[in-house]
């Protein structure tokens, strides 16, 4: 049946040839550009933040651990929630950008993965951008929120619904082009 | 000290596979008696060196000894024995010595076939697993040495992931890896028959066994892994079509259709370049898969190690192993001679064709939903994920004609049909599965799908049973006799039934789960009383136990029906200090009929806690089914050693 067709014996090969060439170009750009989650939309986007409980934590007075963040202050407005770390480089740098968000909408920080003395330090030393601050110790309220890594940053509109997120740290040119219109538009 | 000898050993290995390479190429064209005993002999060193190195390092992981880095990254002190064992193969570099230990494993066992597999054939199989373990070995001592010492001795480890510290989880890789690698020895029967350029009725019967114990192997170890994610993760399912599921799940197609298709090959010298290219391609599918779950390519939840340089690497290995054979078999697949005969139509050789067509087909839908976000981020840089909608849509429809085949296939004979009522049967088939089908839908009414799905599993279950009957009746057994029982399981191919009725009761489980199944959630307190379905539940209580190495939220609710406390179910949420991580234990009742399935989710005691809750009919059945299936294959390899010896 298949011996009369020659040339299909070769076509195995030419697949695999395809299967591995193609994979072979994704880890060039893996080594070059370490991953790259910023263009994935939220699967988030259109609902309801998730229900879920991040203990307050005032960094400047104590641990205040026993009362969870409330985000119904923020209801009928827009507000952002942003994930960082201490140990995080990038969150150093969109910093002064946050400060600038926090000026314009209330932003919550998010705490992830970090200790208490270690964020108080980082927040002693780079300033403090956030109205409120939760701190995420295991990690756990990043993955409801579906979170690829800090920085991450959420904007929830007044109906409490997200509608916007940005992986990686907030730079000039997107918080202009692409946050601000947002909450002016709203 | 003992370490170094475990890494010592692997070089010397690893120099002696590129040593036995070489021997077997440049004797390659006049093989004697002389070269292959030591081919032999050599394959025998390799698997003992590996084994000792293989418990040099399980050694380490038992007594903790912290300055080898993959035991404190992976292992703890406190941990319990059988998890320190499993800790061995719970991390990259362990798990892929234990891959080179079954794999020189499984050289070594073919090696001892040498009475009945022809001398020239045999050097070259052994030659082709040297290879692929030396590859496997430079792989391992380039860039996976699990035998690495940390620079600064840590007091004690970081322990093993806790999702994996679990009895299924221990033994999947193994069984998984059993899979995998046994199917490299059908792969290199294949490379072999090329290279000789002689194949036949001998060939698919010397193979038939090492397909089957892969397959079987398989089918377990993908079992396991789906038992795992479904009372570990606490998501509820069983199967997320995820990547790296996949990644085991292709393989598993593809040596189905090939476990089938040997079989037409034992009867008759036909469909030989297929076979020989299903033969390559099951265990190129091992090898992609090994690529995908260890490059970190395509991310996952299964994902626990990744590194793309290691992925260059293993892409390097599968150029190899995979591009070389297919090369092979454009330039010599069609010097193979097959017999002249023409194909019935209604025949058990068209019916396995056609099952082959459709496995393969099946095998290349899968491919794609794995692979098209790979190319899509290629070429244009969108990321997307392909989830369960694109499988129902286009795996589903092309695995329903193969159930509906499966049925009736093991009643045709091979070449031409005799007489033998086949129309009848049918008809029994089609008039029993007609009233199960209603009889399915008086008890509860569901949509369209589930009564196909359901009338599916019905019509095999059907099927298989005439199927056995045929052939008590054409054996001419009559149970008078407790030896006469043995006799039935060895004449009337029951391994085959009994696998047949495997994947019916797995497709019974399957519509169960997914289209009968209650699912509530919500958020509760201590105290509240609520419905779910025709069950009633309460909230007893909430407490912290201690367990071993970790500490757990426990809470207890009952479960009743008409006002009958029928049982107690206790979710949990456990938190291990060492690693800081917390897992979801789902209260599970498990019961012959259907599960319930309670996680435990976020809470206080003012809000109360989000709780869900499943009642998942026939679940157990997907397992019980998979076990079927590998238990159908094991009896029919004792069957096939049997009828050899005659």
């Amino acid at each position: 049946m298949i011996n009369n067709f020659k040339i299909l014996r070769i076509l195995p090969f030419v697949l695999f040839l395809l299967i591995i060439f193609v994979s072979a170009l994704v880890l060039y750009q893996l080594k070059n550009e370490p991953k790259n989650f910023k263009s994935i939309k939220s699967q988030l986007i259109g609902k309801n933040i998730p229900e879920i409980l991040i203990p307050e934590v005032n960094y400047f007075r104590s641990l205040n651990g026993k009362q969870n963040l409330n985000f119904k202050k923020f209801q009928n407005q827009i507000f952002a929630v942003n994930f960082f770390a201490s140990w995080c480089a990038p969150c150093r740098i969109e910093s002064p950008i946050i400060e600038e968000l926090n000026k314009i909408i209330p932003v919550v920080g998010v705490a992830y993965k970090d200790k208490f003395n270690d964020t108080k330090s980082f927040l002693n030393d780079f300033g403090n951008p956030y109205k409120m601050i939760g701190l995420d110790e295991h990690g756990k309220v990043a993955i409801e929120w579906g979170v690829y890594g800090v920085p991450e940053t959420f904007l929830i509109n007044k109906k409490g619904k997200i509608i916007y997120r940005h992986a990686g740290p907030l730079l000039y040119n997107t918080f202009k082009f692409e946050v601000l219109p947002l909450i002016q538009e709203k | 000290m003992i370490p170094e000898i475990g890494h010592v050993l692997l070089i010397i290995t690893f120099v002696a596979t590129i040593m036995q390479v070489l021997f077997w190429i440049y004797n390659m064209k006049s093989f004697n008696g002389f070269a292959l005993n030591i081919l032999k002999k050599s394959s025998l060193i390799n698997f003992l060196f590996i084994l000792s190195s293989f418990f040099i390092l399980t050694y380490s992981f038992i007594v903790s000894d912290f300055s080898l880095l993959i035991v404190s990254n992976n292992s703890h002190s406190l941990k319990p024995l059988i998890y320190k064992i499993s800790g061995v193969w719970g991390n990259h570099e362990g798990s892929l010595l234990l891959w080179v230990l079954i794999l020189s494993a499984f050289t070594f066992l073919v090696s001892k076939q040498n009475s009945v597999i022809n001398a020239k054939l045999l050097s070259s199989i052994i030659g082709v697993q040297t290879l692929i373990l030396g590859l496997f070995l430079a792989f391992i001592l380039f860039t996976s040495n699990p035998f690495e010492r940390v620079e600064i001795l840590p007091l004690d480890g970081r322990g093993l992931n806790p999702l994996l510290q679990d009895p299924g989880l221990a033994l999947h890789p193994p069984m998984l890896y059993i899979g995998y690698v046994g199917l490299s020895v059908s792969f290199s029967f294949a490379v072999g028959a090329l290279i000789t350029g002689e194949i036949n009725k001998e060939w698919a019967q010397q193979i038939m066994p090492w397909i089957i114990i892969s397959w079987s192997a398989l089918t377990i170890g993908i079992a396991l892994g789906s038992w795992w994610a479904y009372y570990e993760l606490g998501w509820g399912g069983w199967w997320f079509w995820d990547p790296v599921e996949n990644a085991s799940f292709m393989p598993w197609l593809i040596a189905t259709a090939l476990l089938h298709s040997a079989r037409v090959l034992e009867k008759k010298l036909i469909l030989v370049n297929w076979i020989i290219l299903l033969s390559i391609l099951a265990f190129s599918f091992s090898l992609l898969g090994t690529f995908i779950v260890r490059s970190g390519l395509l991310t996952s939840v299964h994902a626990f190690a990744s590194d793309p340089s290691r992925g260059i690497f293993i892409l390097i290995i599968l150029a190899i192993a995979t591009g070389g054979p297919l090369i092979l078999y454009a330039l010599k697949s069609s010097s193979f001679k097959e017999e002249k005969t023409q194909f019935n139509l209604i025949s058990k050789e068209s019916a396995i064709l056609i099952n082959n067509l459709f496995l393969t087909t099946a095998t290349a839908t899968v491919l794609i939903g794995t692979l098209y976000p790979l190319f899509l981020d290629a070429f244009n840089g969108n990321k997307i994920s392909i989830g369960p909608a694109y499988y129902n849509a286009t795996f589903a429809p092309i695995m329903a004609p193969v159930v509906f085949l499966m049925a009736i296939a093991p009643l045709l004979n091979w070449g031409q049909n005799k007489k033998t009522n086949l129309s009848k049967k049918i008809i029994f088939i089609i008039i029993v599965t007609f009233f199960g089908t209603i009889c399915l839908y008086l008890i509860e009414e569901s949509s369209l799908f589930a009564l196909i799905c359901g009338a599916l599993s019905i019509w095999l279950f059907t099927g298989v049973f005439a199927g056995i009957a045929t052939s008590i009746k054409e054996a001419k057994i009559k149970f008078n006799k407790f030896s006469h029982f043995f006799f039935f399981i060895w004449k009337t191919n029951l391994g085959i039934h009994i696998a047949h009725i495997g994947v019916a009761v797995f497709l019974a489980g399957v519509t169960g789960e997914q289209f009968y199944k209650t699912e509530y959630s919500g958020r509760k307190n201590i105290g509240d009383i609520f419905n779910v379905g025709d069950k009633l539940l309460e909230f007893k209580k909430i407490e912290m136990l201690d367990g071993p190495n970790y500490k757990s939220q426990t809470a207890t609710f009952t479960i009743s029906k008409n006002s009958k406390i029928i049982n107690t179910l206790k979710p949990e949420k456990r938190f291990y200090p060492i690693e800081k991580s917390q897992t979801t234990e789902a209260a599970i009742l498990s019961g012959f009929l259907g599960d319930t399935y309670l996680v435990l989710g976020d809470g206080n005691k003012e809000i109360g806690w989000s709780i869900r809750v499943y009642f998942n009919p026939l679940v157990s059945w997907i397992w019980g089914g998979a076990c079927l299936m590998a238990l159908g294959g094991l009896v029919s390899i004792s069957q096939n050693t049997k009828s050899r010896k005659k």
